[in-house]
């Protein structure tokens, strides 16, 4: 067969099949169109303000450095007037972070865009290797996730900056709604899928020294509508430098089971994670409002895990759903405290509902909770909401029971962190290794 | 020390059923239970879906209401006809009459041709015959599911542009020129499946049957719920997997799943001790292994997730419960901006949301993605 022109220009060779729409196109055609249909993400939902300041999560990955590269470009040739900086977050893993910060320095003096780096190390006195060498291999991924949002919020404030863009692409977003689905978490289902989400107003939270000013900061996902096969095609026709290693960790059960099946389903049609993305956009507005706001939340779009666990997430769901559904038949009920009188009204028979939804998302909180990597350095960690927390404040059993309906923010005692509870979860995890540190390094009798 | 607790069952042999003496067969959801109590739990978990049937005898002049049953002659929906013949049978005995009336419709030329190879139309002939023998108490039916393309009005128009093809055309030749026409396994199989839908509860609504029963298990609705999502139609998730409330409109009909409380292998237990056997009813299933290769140009959406599920229902029974459950939360209605409306679309009937200006949006995103047109 003759080779075939591209359907744009009409005059070079197709190159790229492209997955969304099957047309055929040569690599210039491809990029012009990639980047504008990134530019139509942010014009039609309104992204930026003319001038704003806005950091750009980079990982040193493909996604944040195609994002970086793009957003310059259109930066220049719309004429938005952004003010554009990379954000890092050095978690403190040798063999991986050290490596992609190396990627991210590249980029930021080909872009020539400035680069603030947060470590773990200044902000919470631990590395994550350090972390590692204290908790074990197992369940490290929660400290990081948690450590991570704080940091990139502090990361935000530190460069005045009140709007984070992070690279999440379709797969991402397409992988976490299938997910979200299997585990029954409807309200991040609805958070992953919106271009923009906002961490509630914190402007007034400040820590008591007055080092850090909290602000309200946004964030949001411009290529949100861009499959993964297109940003590394993107990637490779602008010769990009990006890094390619995972995180030493494996992938968690749930997300590496959605994977898998996203991947699959892009085989048998490649529209489908276009549709699933839209199906999840679609659903989120059929969340009921007190399912759907989730303020203090993660997107959890990462890709890591413990690999040690791997199986162990969804074994360990499949455990508490059982127990929960050998409660319900015979009637027991787990005994589930709703957090407030008010809602008293509800009927009897809901409460086995409500023991289930409890149970599903304390299951999901349980440990896979901060476990992505990468663009989740963009994605802030969360725990379950703990209403009883001011009575209780070391009641573990009991903060595990309560639903997270609204929360009401308030700031860590702490470090000023805004956080639903007395205690923000960074605090609480930091709390915990600084009480074992002596121990580790004396070790005599 | 030897800590063996007292009445230790015997090494060898089953465990004891969890509520009587006897040994037990399988493991449902934790409880080693014997063929009789299996039997007495798939009931329960059946019947208990059918609360808004259940029969007032305090009205004994009321006409008993009438219930269609999907068959497909797949081990599910055979089972819940057996099942609702035991139990009508039973309310018989008990008070001289059954509260409601079951009408079993079999749909031609929907199962069939999934490998090419079509199952003879004597061999679907011979299955109803036997199985109107087994439960004479319920009257059984056949329908083509080409004849929806005449039956429901404005269907043949929005689906088949093609003027060589008019009503003047058998219905079986325009629906597989349709079918022809679509561009891939996914999108025919997606389209047979509407077209059935369509057909059963018109079906339904033109024989005054309060309500459409599907013998879909937890499994198969977690299945639908991914392979919906994945073809655009998350919009319609509760209209597709939830029961839907009781209608008081005239020709409503209710949509009941009333084995969504029972898993797949749970469904093909309680069919292996049905007596008489129900494996002569039965159309073989193909093995999924062979359905769930995604390379192959046949390989559908369904038939992944089919695949999916049937590892994960293996390993994690109570998560392919808990998907279906949070379908169960949604709510049907979506809250609507300005500029937005509600219409039904017009291939699946589906109530989806108009949006703004886009032109000829007559027809729900997932169905313009299954027929593929593209632009």
């Amino acid at each position: 067969m003759a080779p075939r022109e591209c359907e744009i220009c009409q005059n070079n060779r197709a190159q790229i099949l492209r997955p969304k729409n099957h047309a055929r196109i040569c690599a210039p055609c491809f990029t012009a169109l990639f980047e504008q249909e990134v530019a139509e993400t942010i014009e039609s939902s309104n992204l930026f303000q003319p001038g704003e300041r806005v950091a750009i999560g980079a990982s040193g990955g493909k996604d944040s450095t195609v994002l970086a590269s793009v957003l310059k470009t259109l930066n220049e040739r719309q004429k938005w007037g952004l003010d554009l900086v990379l954000l890092s977050i050095d978690e403190g893993i040798t063999g991986y972070r050290d490596h992609s910060l190396e990627a991210v320095k590249r980029n930021a003096a080909d872009l020539d865009l400035p680069l603030k780096i947060v470590s773990y190390q200044e902000l919470y006195g631990w590395s994550m290797d350090q972390v590692v060498a204290q908790i074990g291999k197992k369940g490290n991924c929660t400290y990081c996730g948690v450590f991570r949002r704080q940091a990139l919020d502090r990361g935000a404030a530190m460069l005045g900056v009140g709007h984070v863009v992070t690279g999440h692409n379709a797969d991402d977003v397409a992988e976490t709604v299938l997910m979200n689905l299997l585990r029954g978490d409807l309200p991040r289902l609805s958070r992953a899928t919106s271009i923009v989400t906002s961490t509630p107003s914190a402007a007034k939270a400040k820590s008591a020294d007055g080092k850090v000013t909290m602000t309200n900061v946004k964030r949001s996902k411009p290529m949100i509508y861009a499959y993964e096969k297109e940003i590394v095609m993107y990637a490779h026709h602008k010769k990009l430098d990006y890094f390619s290693t995972e995180c030493i960790y494996s992938p968690e059960a749930f997300r590496g089971s959605a994977r898998t099946l996203i991947k699959n389903l892009e085989r048998i049609r490649p529209e489908s994670i276009l549709d699933v993305v839209k199906s999840g956009m679609d659903m989120a507005r059929l969340v009921p409002q007190e399912q759907g706001a989730v303020p203090e939340e993660v997107e959890m779009t990462g890709r890591c895990g413990d690999a040690k666990e791997s199986g162990g997430e969804m074994a360990a769901m499949e455990r508490k759903l059982q127990q929960d559904e050998v409660a319900a038949t015979n009637g027991i009920g787990v005994e589930i405290q709703l957090p407030r009188s008010s809602k008293n009204d509800r009927e009897l028979g809901s409460a086995h509902a409500h023991s289930r939804e409890t149970v599903a998302l304390k299951a999901a909180n349980d440990h896979p909770d901060g476990q992505n990597h990468d663009r989740d350095q963009l994605a802030p960690v969360t725990l379950p909401t703990r209403t009883k927390m001011k009575q209780k404040p070391a009641g573990r059993g009991a903060e595990k029971r309560t639903l997270p309906p609204k929360q009401k923010l308030g700031q860590c005692e702490k470090c000023g962190y805004l956080s639903s509870q007395a205690v923000c979860k960074a605090c609480m995890l930091l709390e915990g290794l600084n009480k074992a540190r002596p121990h580790t390094g004396i070790e005599v009798g | 020390m030897a800590h063996d607790p007292p009445n230790n069952p015997p090494i060898s042999g089953p465990p004891q059923c969890a509520r009587c003496p006897l040994p037990s067969l399988a493991v449902l959801r934790l409880h080693p239970l014997c063929p009789t109590h299996i039997t007495q739990y798939i009931h329960t978990k059946t019947i208990k879906r059918l609360e808004t049937f259940r029969t007032r005898y305090s009205s004994p002049n009321d006409p008993p209401r009438r219930l269609l049953l999907a068959l497909s002659f797949g081990v599910s929906s055979t089972s819940l006809l057996q099942i609702l013949d035991l139990h009508l049978a039973g309310q018989r005995e008990r008070v001289g009459r059954a509260g409601v009336e079951v009408r079993v419709l079999w749909v031609r030329g929907f199962n069939e041709g999934e490998e090419g190879k079509e199952e003879g139309e004597g061999q679907g002939e011979g299955r109803m015959q036997r199985l109107r023998e087994r439960h004479p108490a319920h009257e059984f039916a056949t329908l083509e599911l080409a004849s929806v393309l005449n039956l429901v009005p404005g269907l043949a128009t929005s689906l088949l542009p093609n003027p060589d093809l008019d009503a003047s055309t058998p219905t079986s030749h325009r629906l597989d020129a349709l079918l022809t026409s679509l561009p891939s396994a996914s999108s025919r199989a997606d389209l047979k499946r509407t077209l059935l839908h369509r057909l059963l509860l018109h079906h339904a609504s033109s024989t005054h049957c309060s309500a459409l029963l599907y013998g879909s298990t937890t499994t198969l609705l977690a299945e639908r719920t991914l392979a919906e999502v994945a073809s655009g139609k998350g919009f319609a998730l509760p209209q597709l997997i939830t029961d839907t409330p009781a209608t008081t409109s005239e020709g409503g009909v209710q949509i009941l799943h009333p084995l969504r409380d029972v898993l797949r292998k749970e469904i093909q237990i309680y069919a292996s001790l049905v007596s008489p056997t129900l494996t002569s009813f039965l159309i073989p299933e193909q093995p999924v292994g062979a359905k769930a290769v995604v390379n192959s140009r046949d390989a559908t959406i369904e038939g992944l997730m089919r695949g999916y599920f049937e590892g994960v229902e293996e390993g994690f029974p109570a998560v392919v419960s808990n998907v279906v459950r949070t379908v169960g939360k949604l709510q049907v209605q979506p809250k609507l901006e300005r500029e937005e409306k509600v219409a039904d679309c017009e291939v699946c009937g589906l109530d989806f949301v108009q949006e703004g200006e886009v032109e000829r949006s007559r027809v729900c995103g997932g169905c313009v993605r299954m027929l593929g047109h593209a632009s």
